[in-house]
Parts: C-alpha cells; structure tokens; sequence
C-alpha cells in the first residue's frame, strides 16, 4: 500500500499528467496538438525525475526534449502540411496496438519487480545523496572520459556534416542569379 | 504675520528637510524590522508544523514564497510599462502618459482595463484549442524563471544545486509555446514570425550557454547562492572578471526575450506584428506583459550572476540585501529601455550572422580563455591579486577587441552622398531633377 504524503500525492499528479498527456499524443489526429501534449508528457518526466530527486537528470530532460528535441519535431512535422491538421487512421492500427500491449507487459514485469515505496525521493534523502551534479561531473571527466570524448567527437561530426550539407557553393550563387537574370 | 512666515522659502526648505528626515528614520526603522523577509515563511512553516503534519507546513510556506514571487512579477508587470513609457518619452523629448492619477501612475490600469474590454478575435481557421493555450502558458517559465533568485541571504526560493541550469531550462520552453502561437493563427506573418523568432532564439541559446558555462568554470558551481557568495568573499564581480561573458550574455538575452535590438519577433515593418498578429485584446497584452516580466528577470539575472547580487560595499548591513537586489535589478532594466530608446533593429540576416560568426567563435575562444586563466588561478594560489591582474586583463583585452571588431571588419563611418547638397539647393529645380536623374 502507498503512503499517503506529499511524495506520493505529487508522483501520482505527475505520472497522470504524463501518461494522460502520452495518451492523447498517440490518440489525437492532429499532429500539431500531440505535439504539444508531448511536450507536456517530457515536462511531466522531468517532474517525475525531480521526485526521485534526480535534479540534473529532470534538467537535463527539460533542456534536451522539452526544449530542443520538441523544435526539432516541430520542424519535422512542418513538413508535411497535408497530414498536421487531420491525419488519417493509419492502417497498421493493428500491429501498432499489437506492439504496444507487448511493450506494456514487459514494463509491467519489471515494474511489478520493484517496490514503489523504495523508490521515492524520500527514500534517496535519507542516503544522503542530496547533490548528483559534482558526483556526475566527476564521473563524466574520470571513470567515463572515453565515453565521453567519443559522444562529444560524434556530436562534432553532426555539427560539421550538418553545415557542410547547408553551405552555399558559389556556383549555386551563379545558378540561381542567371536564373533570375533570365526572368527578367 | 503668520501667513508671511508661512509663505516664506525658508519654511518650506525646512519643512521638506524635516520631512525628509522623518521618512529616512521611519525608513531605517522599518527596514530593520523587515530587514529578511524569509522570517515570514519560517514563521508558517512552524506554526502549521505545531498544529499540522510536516507535508502541510511544506506546501503552506511554499505557496507564500511562491506567492512573493508572483506578487513582486505583478507589480512589475504594473509599474513597467509605466516607467518604460515615461522613461522613453523623457529620451525622446516629450512627457509621456501623465493624465490618469497622479505621474499618469495608473496608465497602466486604465490600459489593462481597455485590453479586457476589448473583444477577443479568434480567427476562423485558427486551431481553437491550440490558439487560447500560448498567452497563457507563455507566462510559465516567465515566472518559474523567478526560482532560484537569490533575493537575500536566506532568501531564495529555490536552493538548488542546478540553478543556472534550470533557469536556462526553464526559458527555453519560451519556443515551442511562441511556436504553436504562430502555427495556430493560421496566418502567413504570424507563421513566418513565430520562425524567425524560433530560428533566432534557437541560435541565441549557445552563446548564453557559453558565457554561462564560463561563469560556472570560475566559480565552480551552478548555484546562485553560491555564486554570490564566491563573488563576495574574492571581493570582486564577475562582471568586471569577465566583462566578455556580460556582454555576450547581455545581448544574447536580449535576443532571447525579443527586446529592441534584437527584437526581430515583431519587426513591424518586414512581418506585421509577429507571432502575435492575429491575438487581439487582452491576450496581446499578455504577450506584451511577458516581454516586460522577461526583462525584468534578465535584470535580475544579471544582476546576481555578474553584479554580485544582494552585496554592495557593506550598505547591506544597513539596507534590507533584497532592497539592494531589487534596485540592481531596476538599473538594469534601465540599461534595456535605454537601449531601446537609443537603437535601431537589427535585420535578421546581420542577427543570424552576428550569432553564429562573430558571438559564437569568439565565446568559445573566450571559454578558453577564462579556463587558462582559472586553472593558473587555482594552481598559484599563494600569489596574491592574481584575480585583480587577470580582471585588468580581460577588460583591456574586450575593448581592444572592439575596437579592433570596429576597425578591421564592416563598421564604417557614415560619409554624406555627394548629390544631396545639390539636390537641396535646387529643390524643385528642373534643372536639379535633370543632373540628378543623370548621375544614375
């Protein structure tokens, strides 16, 4: 049986608003709208990892999904104006459905492995393990620099990809100007 | 007699001096009585701590700090746009609003009141849902921002070791909320509007980050207590030790709450008014509402990251620390509608090519920098004013490269065409028109 505290009445606000918010982004025909309650469903984990009093963690997943993956869904979606408004049923319906109820019942077994009244933030306080900021910072540049170096290096070869994908050579300039130069 | 004395300058000098005096005593005494207003909440806290259970007392002491927080962002959002139009109309030469109440203070009322009574337009084709939900949840990070600010000491309403972190978390939730508000208009300008303001924030973003990452590099945490309290006790502010990472943070932001320069959101000569075109009422005042509030917060910012927060020279022994803190945070919004007052907007082109090269190469280069110096710092520790040195260092390093980034690249002084004394002697002229038309 759960507690009744301050803990568990604020995990059971949150998980409800992640997984109504969840819901609706895999039920509503609009893709703009699940966009934005996907948004709500990332704040709604960070919310979920303030809880476990996992701060950098739940900042992490503000800055990275609700801030920046969900531009890059917006952008994304932006692409297909003819589906954004109304989107069609899809036909793989049933494999979809079929996936899912299989994903929910492996979560389910190791959900159920686990007591929820050990894995609450007050659990975690009484560790005294109040700051993860200094022990991952260490971490990242100490037992994990490879890991880390590699990530940074994979990042860079995005970055440099991306703009080398981007980047105007003069002859497009050319092309384009006699191209207009012919309108006129 | 008496209506003799009354009327006499001396009496009235001494009247206002003895009035003065009396508002500086009750002044200082009523500072000392409020001198940290963290007692309040401790005091709630325990009372329903006697009387209830700990969870009660909890969220009882949290709802009144939260409730602090809102009341001062309210009476912001009151007073601003008050003082900003006063403020502009004192640089440009005229009076501003000064018919309703006494200064014109309750301008800002009276327009609140004409917004409510305004009739709300959505647009036919707009997305219902998604339209009402921007003005609105806008006002989110605008206000949960507000955090971990520290007021005082004792006095900050969150006290997390992720600070910085947060509040860069936090505000960056600003985008998709201006996005949906462009999208769900259904109007080309706010949809070209709600882009550029998205594509300029996103690329805005990095260079705070970066003099962000360097602010925590030299005081080695992301709390803003901290921090403050690093700067205090090496008696010297961040902002005059990095003065590049102020000013890259410092015009970044601007760009990031779409204040004048930089404020391309709603250039109304290229795209009409934004991404708030087609809000109309008291919902385009709510996105007006939030710019101010995000002013105010980059006030507040800066004011604890670079300006030493809550210290000034001992005087916050004897002024309540958050009076200090409030009033740095003012001088900085000063500093912004000064600079409204004074500069025309960017184009976004020069915006995006600012950012990406000449903002961004040269924060990271100046990460590098300040990492160098650190690390020198930390290692050397027993030498003294090394600190000092390093502030002198950097602050002639900044101005030699500006004026450098004003000499070598495109900043060129303004030199009058040869053509336009002629064409204003001759005015009218058909001769004027002729020579004119000729040198083209």
């Amino acid at each position: 049986m759960i507690e009744v505290n301050i803990y568990n009445a604020a995990f059971l606000l949150f998980s409800m608003i992640t997984l109504l918010s969840a819901i609706g982004v895999a039920v509503i025909n609009s893709l703009m709208r699940s966009l934005f309650l996907l948004i709500i469903s990332f704040i709604g984990v960070a919310s979920l990892f303030v809880l476990l009093s996992a701060d950098f963690i739940a900042i992490a997943q503000l800055l990275i999904y609700a801030g920046s993956i969900s531009i890059l869904l917006l952008f994304a979606v932006m692409l297909t104006p003819e589906v954004s408004i109304n989107n069609q049923n899809s036909k793989y319906f049933l494999f979809a459905a079929l996936t899912g109820i299989l994903f929910t019942y492996i979560m389910f077994l190791f959900i159920s492995i686990f007591d929820i009244n050990q894995l609450t933030g007050l659990s975690l306080d009484k560790l005294n393990f109040s700051n993860t900021i200094d022990k991952i910072g260490t971490l990242l540049l100490g037992k994990y620099i490879i890991a880390f170096e590699l990530a940074s290096i994979l990042l860079l070869f995005a970055l440099i990809g991306a703009i080398s994908i981007v980047r105007s050579n003069e002859s497009d300039f050319n092309i384009v100007a006699t191209k207009i130069k012919g309108k006129k | 007699m008496i209506k003799k004395f009354f009327s006499n300058t001396l009496f009235i000098k001494l009247s206002i001096g003895f009035a003065t005096l009396i508002f500086l005593f009750a002044g200082y005494f009523i500072s000392k009585l409020l001198f940290d207003l963290s007692v309040f909440s401790e005091f709630i806290f325990n009372f329903f701590l006697e009387r209830f259970s700990y969870n009660l007392a909890y969220l009882a002491s949290s709802i009144i700090g939260a409730l602090g927080i809102i009341s001062f962002v309210g009476l912001v959002l009151l007073i601003g746009s008050w003082v900003e139009r006063r403020v502009i109309a004192r640089f440009q030469i005229r009076v501003g609003p000064n018919r309703v109440g006494p200064f014109g203070l309750l301008q800002p009322l009276a327009d609140a009141i004409k917004l409510m009574q305004k009739e709300v337009l959505v647009p036919d084709i707009a997305d219902k849902l998604l339209f009402l939900i921007p003005p609105v949840a806008i006002f989110l990070p605008a206000i949960l921002a507000w955090g971990p600010i520290p007021w005082g000491p004792n006095m900050s309403y969150l006290d997390i070791n992720v600070g910085i972190l947060y509040v860069f978390a936090v505000s960056s939730l600003t985008v998709p909320i201006i996005f949906f508000a462009g999208w769900s208009s259904m109007n080309h300008y706010a949809l070209l509007g709600s882009m550029r303001t998205v594509a300029m924030m996103v690329s805005y973003e990095i260079p705070v980050s970066l003099s962000l990452l360097s602010v925590a590099l030299v005081t080695g945490t992301l709390n803003f207590n901290e921090i403050v309290m690093w700067q205090s006790n090496n008696s010297i502010w961040l902002g005059l030790f990095i003065p590049f990472a102020l000013f890259t943070f410092f015009f970044a932001s601007t760009a990031e709450i779409n204040r004048t320069p930089n404020d391309i959101a709603e250039a109304e000569s290229e795209i009409v008014a934004g991404y708030h075109i087609e809000y109309s009422g008291m919902k385009a005042g709510l996105f007006m509402a939030v710019e101010l509030g995000n002013a105010v917060l980059l006030g507040a910012l800066i004011s604890s990251l670079f300006l030493n927060g809550w210290f000034l020279f001992g005087i916050e022994n004897l002024v309540p620390p958050y009076i200090i803190f409030i009033t740095k945070t003012v001088f900085i919004y000063l500093l912004l509608i000064w600079l409204r007052a004074t500069f025309p907007r960017f184009r976004l082109d020069q915006l995006m090519n600012f950012a990406w090269k000449t903002l961004i190469p040269a924060s990271i280069i100046h990460f590098f920098v300040v990492a160098i110096e650190v690390s020198i710092i930390s290692n050397f520790s027993e030498i003294p004013y090394l600190i000092v040195l390093f502030t002198v260092i950097n602050i002639s390093l900044v101005v030699l490269l500006a004026y450098l980034w004003g000499k070598i690249f495109h900043v060129q002084q303004y030199q009058p065409e040869k053509i336009q004394p002629r064409f204003a002697a001759s005015i009218g002229g058909l001769e004027a028109m002729k020579e004119v038309s000729s040198i083209d």
